[in-house]
């Protein structure tokens, strides 16, 4: 992973497991030895609404836990996307999930836009709700920002407390999206 | 999200603000909590529900945040630790039994994870509840011990700080978090309770029962004459000198030699860093002055810092309209012209970025 402090934005509806998809994250970090911070919104976020979620990953002490100009972002509907997209810095990889953003209708950007048919293969696979971990496999391949035994692991961690066969699926859900791309 | 990270062994875990608060709570020995739910706090009930189950210990959501904190009046004049958490608003609530708590000199924990006010305000992070932390809040001539973690490990170890400062001076404590220390995840280490002295003294006082010895009075009421509540007046303000000489706590960062100083305390501390050290990075002398303790308010520590660095400027920054900038002008009153002390904020849940910070520091350096 380079030197520099990776400030990750993941967005969607709410429901669409923004935030969990930043916890496994959170959790890779932590099986990997690196300092990690997220902030998700909360509150008055609905099923339906937009939810957000921010993490910061760097191998220093990180300051600020408000990430102002993320260099990364995983966006999982076409609403987050004008929402947020001109908050990322140019040039920063953008997994957008294809699926539900249709990419002729978005507007052209500076940014290396990676399409992931991600709603649809968590169809697929029999569980809509894995579109999340799907997205982040792919992120993980792009980006190599995290090893991929440490996004694993992470899982394990959260999703101990739930039903084992949760853990299961999005183990081959992550592997999945690793190979989409 | 807390997963199973409750064992005793120390490593690093992954928790909420919130919830980091509450396993801190427990590994302190905390018998009874008693709160009421309200955003931005919510994950610490939530939290405790199941643990303090788990260990026996004693979780009661109350039927308002009043009942709650008159529970803690209760529960802690019976001698238990006793801890409660809200916001903003429901901390306003509970001013009365805090008020009542600190008159009867009893030991509890308080917990206010800031939001955005006045009124019921919006349940974004703010820092406009200092004067409400650290003038009293209820009514009376009273102090709380007010602490203020600016991250995850702090949140964790100021709590198992608090029962002990709580329990040892006998007077409510008060951890100053906020919407963003609350809803933040990051690691910390989760030791075992490690007590702040090495003894505590016994609690005599305690309403267990008296079968066996003359009863206790827990009194907050003082009709004696002629002059009872002035006496105990006297006693509370002994004691509030004596805490102030034992108990500043304050970091300062890059504070040597520097051309202007950020104080800021919890998370904007941590905000105002990230544009401190870019500053730094193109060779611009700034420093930060962070208090870790709101009451009582380090104001030798900066004082010094002050006197060291000879024509410095100072400039206090707050998710408020200017509430710890008070304490700063008193502290440096007889060191710093008024003109040197400046002031950068936001109200209404509204936090400054380190992109604002950065900026309004070179404003100021190149005026």
């Amino acid at each position: 992973m380079p030197d520099k402090e990776i400030n990750i934005l993941i967005a969607g509806f709410g429901g669409q497991g923004v935030i969990l998809a930043g916890n496994v994250l959170a959790y890779a970090c932590i099986d990997a030895g690196k300092n990690v911070c997220a902030m998700a919104s909360y509150g008055a976020e609905v099923r339906g609404g937009t939810a957000k979620a921010l993490i910061s990953i760097s191998d220093h002490e990180i300051d600020s836990p408000i990430i102002e100009r993320p260099n990364l972002a995983m966006i999982m509907n076409a609403p987050s996307f004008i929402k947020y997209i001109d908050t990322i810095q140019p040039g920063s990889p953008v997994i957008i999930n294809s699926s539900l953003i249709d990419s002729d209708k978005i507007p052209k950007t500076k940014h290396d836009v990676v399409k992931v048919d991600a709603t649809n293969f968590a169809i697929k696979m029999g569980n809509i709700k894995v579109a999340n971990i799907i997205m982040l496999g792919a992120m993980i391949k792009k980006t190599h920002i995290l090893e991929p035994q440490s996004v694993v692991n992470g899982m394990k961690r959260a999703f101990y407390k739930g039903k084992k066969g949760l853990y299961y699926i999005n183990e081959s859900a992550f592997h999945a999206g690793y190979d989409l791309i | 999200m807390a997963e199973n990270n409750t064992g005793s062994d120390t490593k690093r875990v992954l928790m909420k603000g919130n919830e980091a608060v509450g396993e801190a709570a427990i590994k302190a020995g905390c018998l009874c909590y008693f709160a009421y739910p309200i955003t931005p706090q919510t994950e610490t009930p939530e939290y405790l529900a199941r643990r303090m189950e788990e260990e026996n210990l004693i979780f009661l959501q109350a039927e308002s945040e009043i009942a709650a904190i008159n529970m803690v009046f209760g529960a802690s004049a019976a001698g238990a630790r006793v801890m409660t958490s809200s916001s903003s608003p429901g901390i306003s609530l509970k001013q009365e039994g805090i008020s009542y708590i600190a008159g009867g000199e009893l030991p509890c924990v308080i917990i206010n994870v800031v939001r955005g006010g006045p009124g019921l305000g919006n349940i974004e992070a703010s820092q406009a509840d200092y004067f409400q932390s650290t003038r009293g809040g209820g009514h009376g001539d009273y102090r709380c011990i007010v602490l203020a973690p600016n991250c995850l490990q702090e949140c964790y170890d100021m709590v198992m700080n608090a029962f002990d400062l709580a329990d040892y001076y006998r007077m409510p404590v008060i951890i100053q978090s906020d919407g963003i220390i609350g809803q933040l995840v990051e690691p910390f280490e989760m030791h075992p309770y490690e007590p702040m002295f090495e003894k505590l003294p016994p609690k005599d006082w305690a309403l267990t029962g008296c079968a066996g010895r003359k009863p206790n009075v827990v009194r907050t009421l003082f009709l004696n004459p002629p002059n009872g509540l002035e006496l105990h007046n006297k006693k509370l303000d002994e004691k509030y000198k004596k805490i102030y000489k034992e108990l500043r706590w304050a970091e300062s960062f890059n504070c040597d030699n520097a051309d202007l100083i950020i104080i800021a305390y919890g998370a904007t501390s941590r905000i105002a860093k990230s544009a401190i050290k870019r500053h730094n990075n193109n060779g611009k002398k700034i420093g930060l002055f962070r208090p870790k303790t709101l009451w009582p308010w380090p104001d030798i520590e900066l004082i010094e810092i002050a006197r060291k660095n000879k024509g410095v400027r100072f400039l206090v920054i707050e998710m408020s309209m200017g509430q710890m900038l008070e304490d700063v002008l008193l502290s440096l009153m007889d060191v710093v012209p008024k003109k040197d002390i400046l002031f950068y904020g936001m109200g209404g849940g509204w936090n400054p970025t380190p992109d604002l910070v950065y900026e309004k520091i070179s404003e100021i350096l190149n005026k």
